[in-house]
């Protein structure tokens, strides 16, 4: 009871400070508010970007658990046959099996308003009723119904396809198939594709074809005739998804094993059949999205623990600031009696409501403002999901950073000696604890570069490593510039404060009082414009240094055409002889898995293969040889390239998984494919800086799927043979003739004179109008200059730059917020020594400029240190961009940034201490003088 | 009507007694012997006034009394108790139960009403309610301050500020009321009725203070007068606190 009381005594000291306060207290309430809901946000963000990612691979590959679907280019037509879904679906503990063919269609010009060309599309042919469980988010409908059960010649068509065509539901539609083939269809639906992730896809949907759906029947119809010697029936299968009685991962496992041992059942067909396929786990798809998604992840991290650090500062110097100013009065409550126990839980209860409250406002602001995006980017985010695991961090880091900003203030007041009553401590700081504190700072950011470069023993791999460095590295690196700031203060604010004076033009000297005798409130009040300011410099040097880290040589052929799927060996030299096409070079650009040799360690990743005749690959991308086998020469190394079954690897790839000039390296393509990995010799190791950039952009259709480490270059046979898995052991199977290059998807070229992408394109139209008429299927290309590319890439960056952007101006709001407070708290404490600079004949107007030229000096301070740090994190971000994205990236630091960086410095502090200049201005000097 | 306090003027107990006090600032050639062997007794019901120039110690030896600071030899003891041994948390705890301490600047909690700022050291000790609000009524009271009860020290004036701050000295029932320069701050009338207020704690209630100043008049009030310089007494005089100041003045000057 009496402790109780006790209690409610130190409750009654805080209540009634933060009453009267109150402007503070809503300071801090708002930092931690901000820095909860962007933790929130982004966190809920992140989860709603994955949900979105995961829908749009459903929207392909469907809510089964196990989905098979034909290796490309391994048989003919590259379909799986009715007779293995049949027999799938009699295997125990399967509970359904859907299936699914895809043809090409065409949609004649006359059905387009006018003058448009034959289109070809993807036609899907599905089981009604079946395909509604597997693939629900394939077939979000924009408007209309679905596929009836029983009503053929329905079909549902593509939301951009509905408005090329300006026919919606209920609208008639001629589609043709095979030779003359063709029905008329009614359009009952039209579906809403969901994009993918953050970033618009409008290339894609180039590569991508429109896409119409119709029942399995009406398609076989649309195809009748193409196998003359089957005569009519079921036409082959595009894919298998199969729903388990259990979903559990040994079931999914079960069931794969299960399906491959259907290969040894005696049947060729079943043989053929599962031997081309491939079989994805629902669980490997997961695990795959997971991958793909850690630089958001790493991002949100990094956004997190910055909002944080950046509220625990903020409430830092507002609670903190306070607390030395209230050291008379803390100094009277300890002559009252008042123990050092009491003290601080006097402090503390200040904190707290400020804690509890933010947070949860935070976390309401953050969901709320989450939704707003998702509702608002409604293309870019099918639904939101709430992360449970953000919100907790949210919560737990809300209190934590209030914490830790109120730990030393608190720590503080207890050590408040009873004598402050009489005597207030107002003795300066002397240098030499400048100097300390400053060398302490030093020494947190040598070890954040120790954090950075050490590979911790509980650590297993790069991205671990990653999100290590995110959690701990970066608030120390923080933290290590927050305590610098006092001695850089103390030695450069000198000089600085000349520049400021003279531009405000009012006496250094008036400025220096304030500067150096309040070193510490000065840098505590740039340290806020530091987080900010680094923030946008470290954005935009780390967006530049991507941007020059890829170069592309010379003599890169200036055009290419991208081929999805990819063409084969006739359909090659058909496009290689096109008029408006010079000095033809096929690529092949794909990704694959390393496996190591003990089957062991994170091999999860894939590795890009960029394929093509060696001597034309250097025009692509310049290889400089490091190590060749047995020591021998670059001219060596090229011929064994060209003789097949030997790769170059960068030096990216062969640190990675420690592999040396004269190893052989296993790759293999899916998953669970662990039988059917290809060895390829390492002949050399090589440094090709852009290769991985430039493959990674080259290979647009696996852009966003696949998470690259390192990547390696081989001729195109040999990627072949990675992409067929025809590997070791080798498959009896197939009509695959390796010496041949049979698929190709990616051609490089001059263009003819004169000749511009559109030419080329408009060659590639007329030749698949040949072809259509021959009864052949289209080609899906992309057609497009290096010049186009680059403008894409960068197009993407600035979008990506953009959204990052976003965050910084967050960041730069609670700033500011942080430099507007510490302003006002700074004329707020010296209302006394400016009232008596008004007695002593100051004018408003020169006591508002002297506050200006404060803010002045402190933005210039705080910039210059911002601007170091910002770069010291897009250092940072480079390094980690090379370990574990494989981006080669080159510093650049470009003067309109530095520029910018200042210029917004001071800008803020101006805004920020108009108010206070002002007031300063207004100051009463009777009030200011008896005030005590 | 005498003061239900009145009886414990008959017993004459020795509240303070300090031995050999010596307190030096600083170290080696900076060093400043603030105090350099005080020795001082004070029995209870006794009103003490020190006086001294600029830098004598004064305030310095106040503090040691009051336990805000730590004397670099020598002993006080306060009703018996040796204080310059006690950990800081016994030292706390001291000052909660038997010190009341005055200072210059008036030194109130802004955000705290008058009855709050008086309320608070019995608060911080954690006594019940009702015994808090009868013992700050009965100071209100005394201190004639019952209509400033909910006023922020802000809207209060100087010599209603140092009321208040008395009556906190006040609430615990201090042995020692230790005042440091209390009417510094004060114009002249102000002062005047401050201090014939702590005159009459000390006659009718029978407190005891050891009162700062500067001002002869003040220290013509008191009952003992000591006088400090470079750190020593050089002087302990009893008055008869009937104000007379030229006696004062006279002591002071005998030895300056
Ligand atoms: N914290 C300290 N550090 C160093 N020297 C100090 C400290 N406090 C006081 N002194 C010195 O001790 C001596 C006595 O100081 P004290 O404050 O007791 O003087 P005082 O008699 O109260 O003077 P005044 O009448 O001006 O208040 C002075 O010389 C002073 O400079
Ligand atoms: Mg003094």
């Amino acid at each position: 009871m009496r402790l109780f009381r006790m209690l409610a005594s130190v409750v009654l000291v805080a209540t009634t400070n933060l009453r009267a306060r109150w402007g503070r207290a809503l300071v801090a309430l708002i930092a931690v508010m901000l820095g909860v809901a962007l933790v929130a946000g982004v966190t809920t963000g992140y989860s709603s970007a994955r949900q979105t990612i995961l829908d749009w691979n459903y929207s392909w590959v469907g809510q089964s658990q196990v989905h098979i679907q034909p290796l490309p280019g391994q048989t003919v037509v590259d379909a799986l046959p009715q007779k293995l879904a049949d027999r799938i679906g009699a295997l125990p503990g399967v509970k359904q099996v859907v299936t699914r063919q895809k043809k090409s269609l065409t949609i004649p010009a006359d059905q387009f308003p006018q003058g448009q060309e034959n289109q070809v599309v993807d036609g899907y042919g599905i089981q009604v009723g079946g395909e509604e469980k597997v693939r629900p988010s394939g077939l979000r409908l924009a408007a209309g119904r679905l596929l009836a059960p029983d009503g053929g010649h329905e079909v549902l068509i593509e939301k951009a396809l509905s408005k090329r065509l300006g026919k919606g539901v209920g609208d008639e539609l001629v589609i043709k198939g095979f030779g003359s083939n063709e029905g008329k269809f009614r359009i009952v639906g039209v579906l809403e594709r969901p994009r993918l992730g953050l970033i618009s896809r409008q290339d894609l949907d180039e590569v991508v074809p429109d896409l119409v759906m119709m029942s399995q029947k009406d398609l076989e119809e649309l195809w009748q005739g193409f196998f003359p010697m089957f005569g009519p029936g079921p036409i082959d299968l595009d894919s298998i998804d199969v729903v388990l009685t259990a979903a559990s991962t040994p079931a999914m496992q079960e069931a794969d094993r299960r399906i491959e041992e259907l290969a040894d059942s005696g049947d060729r067909d079943l043989r053929l059949a599962v031997r081309h396929s491939q079989i994805e786990l629902a669980v490997d798809r997961l695990d795959q999205l997971d991958r793909n998604m850690r630089l958001f992840r790493l991002l949100s991290r990094l956004v997190s623990v910055v909002a944080l650090l950046t509220a625990s500062y903020i409430i830092f110097t507002t609670l903190g600031m306070g607390m030395v100013q209230r050291q008379a009065e803390l100094g009277m409550l300890r002559c009252v009696g008042a123990g050092r126990v009491q003290i601080a839980l006097s402090t503390v209860a200040e904190a707290v409501p400020i804690a509890i409250l933010g947070t949860l406002l935070g976390i309401g602001l953050g969901l709320g403002a989450a939704k707003g995006v998702t509702v608002y980017y409604s293309q870019f985010f099918t639904r939101m999901v709430v992360s449970q695991q953000g919100l907790f961090w949210a919560g737990v880091g809300g209190v934590a950073s209030v914490a830790l900003a109120v730990s030393l203030p608190v720590y503080l007041a207890t050590r408040v000696s009873p004598l402050a009553a009489s005597r207030p401590q107002s003795k300066a700081m002397p240098f030499s604890l400048d100097l300390a504190v400053g060398l302490a700072g030093l020494g947190l950011i040598a070890l954040s570069f120790w954090l950075r470069s050490t590979k911790l023993p509980w650590v297993q791999t790069e991205f671990q490593a990653a999100l290590v460095y995110m959690t701990v590295g970066v608030p120390v690196l923080f933290l290590g510039y927050f305590l610098v700031a006092p001695l850089v203060v103390a030695t450069v604010g000198r000089a600085v404060k000349y520049v400021a004076a003279l531009l405000v033009w009012v006496r250094p000297q008036l400025v220096h009082d304030q500067i150096q005798t309040a070193r510490w409130r000065t840098a505590a009040t740039f340290c806020a414009l530091m987080v900010g300011i680094s923030m946008l410099v470290n954005l935009r040097v780390h967006s530049q240094s991507i941007m020059k880290g890829w170069e592309l040589p010379a003599d890169m052929p200036p055009g290419f055409i991208f081929f999805y799927p990819e063409l084969d060996r006739s359909q090659l030299d058909e496009v290689k002889s096109l008029p408006d096409v010079e000095n033809p070079l096929p690529m092949m650009a794909i990704w694959a898995r390393y496996r190591p040799p003990d089957e062991k360690g994170d091999h999860s990743e894939e590795t890009h293969i960029l394929a093509g005749p060696i001597l034309e690959m250097s025009k692509l991308v310049t290889l400089n040889f490091q190590e060749i086998q047995g020591g021998h020469d670059g001219k060596w190394a090229m011929e064994e390239f060209a003789k097949g079954g030997a790769i170059f690897a960068t030096r990216e790839f062969a640190a990675r998984y420690n592999v040396r000039a004269g190893d052989v390296a296993q790759f293999y393509r899916e998953h669970n494919y662990r039988d059917k990995a290809v060895g390829l010799r390492v002949v050399a190791i090589v440094e090709a800086p852009a290769l991985n950039m430039a493959i990674d952009f080259l290979n647009v259709r696996d852009r966003f799927s696949t998470v690259a480490s390192g990547s390696v270059v081989c001729s195109i046979v040999d990627a072949n043979r990675v992409l067929l898995q025809t590997g070791v052991p080798e498959t009896q199977a197939g009509p695959v003739n390796l010496t041949d290059p049979r698929l190709t998807r990616m051609l490089l070229f001059d263009f003819a004179k004169g000749r511009t992408t559109k030419d080329v394109a408009e060659d590639l139209d007329a030749l698949n109008s040949r072809r259509l008429a021959q009864g052949h299927e289209g080609i899906h290309y992309y057609a497009g200059s290096i010049q186009d590319l680059l403008q894409m890439i960068s197009g993407e960056f600035e979008a990506v730059v953009a959204i990052l952007q976003k965050i910084a101006l967050w960041a730069m709001a609670l700033a500011s917020l942080g430099v507007g407070f510490a302003m006002a708290a700074n004329v707020q404490s010296r209302r006394r020594q400016l009232a008596v600079l008004r007695a002593i004949g100051m004018t408003r107007f020169q006591l508002a400029r002297l506050v200006l030229a404060e803010a002045v000096t402190i933005a210039l301070i705080g910039s210059l240190l911002g601007i170091i740090h910002g770069v010291h994190l897009a250092v940072n971000a480079n390094h980690f961009d090379k370990h574990l994205f494989g981006l080669p990236t080159k510093l650049t630091l470009q003067p309109q940034t530095m520029a910018l960086a200042i210029g917004f410095a001071v800008l803020c502090c101006l805004v920020a201490s108009v108010l206070p200049a002002m007031r300063a201005g207004r100051t009463n000097i009777l009030a200011a003088l008896r005030h005590v | 009507m005498p003061h239900p306090y009145w009886r414990g003027r008959l017993i004459s107990e020795k509240i303070l007694h300090i031995e050999n006090l010596v307190k030096v600032y600083g170290s080696g050639s900076t060093a400043v012997r603030a105090l350099d062997g005080v020795n001082l007794e004070v029995h209870s019901g006794r009103f003490v006034a020190v006086m001294g120039s600029s830098g004598s110690g004064k305030s310095t030896l106040l503090h040691m009394i009051g336990g805000l600071d730590r004397p670099s030899g020598g002993h006080i003891h306060i009703r018996g108790q040796e204080i310059t041994s006690l950990s800081d948390s016994q030292l706390t705890l001291f000052r909660r139960r038997h010190l009341g301490i005055i200072f210059q600047s008036f030194n109130l909690l802004p955000m705290l009403t008058a009855e709050q700022n008086i309320a608070l050291p019995l608060m911080l000790d954690g006594r019940p309610k009702r015994e808090v609000r009868a013992r700050v009524a009965e100071l209100m009271d005394i201190c004639r301050l019952t209509h400033r009860a909910d006023h922020l020290p802000d809207a209060l004036s100087g010599g209603e500020q140092q009321r208040v701050a008395i009556a906190r000295a006040l609430m615990n029932e201090p042995a020692l009321l230790l005042a440091d320069e209390p009417t510094g701050n004060l114009d002249s009338s102000t002062a005047e009725a401050i201090l014939a207020f702590l005159r009459r704690l000390v006659s009718d209630m029978n407190k005891t203070v050891v009162m700062v100043t500067h001002e002869p008049k003040a220290a013509a009030l008191s009952d003992v007068l000591v006088v400090l310089r470079d750190g020593c007494i050089i002087e302990r005089a009893d008055l008869d606190g009937s104000g007379d100041t030229a006696k004062v003045i006279a002591h002071y000057n005998r030895d300056m």
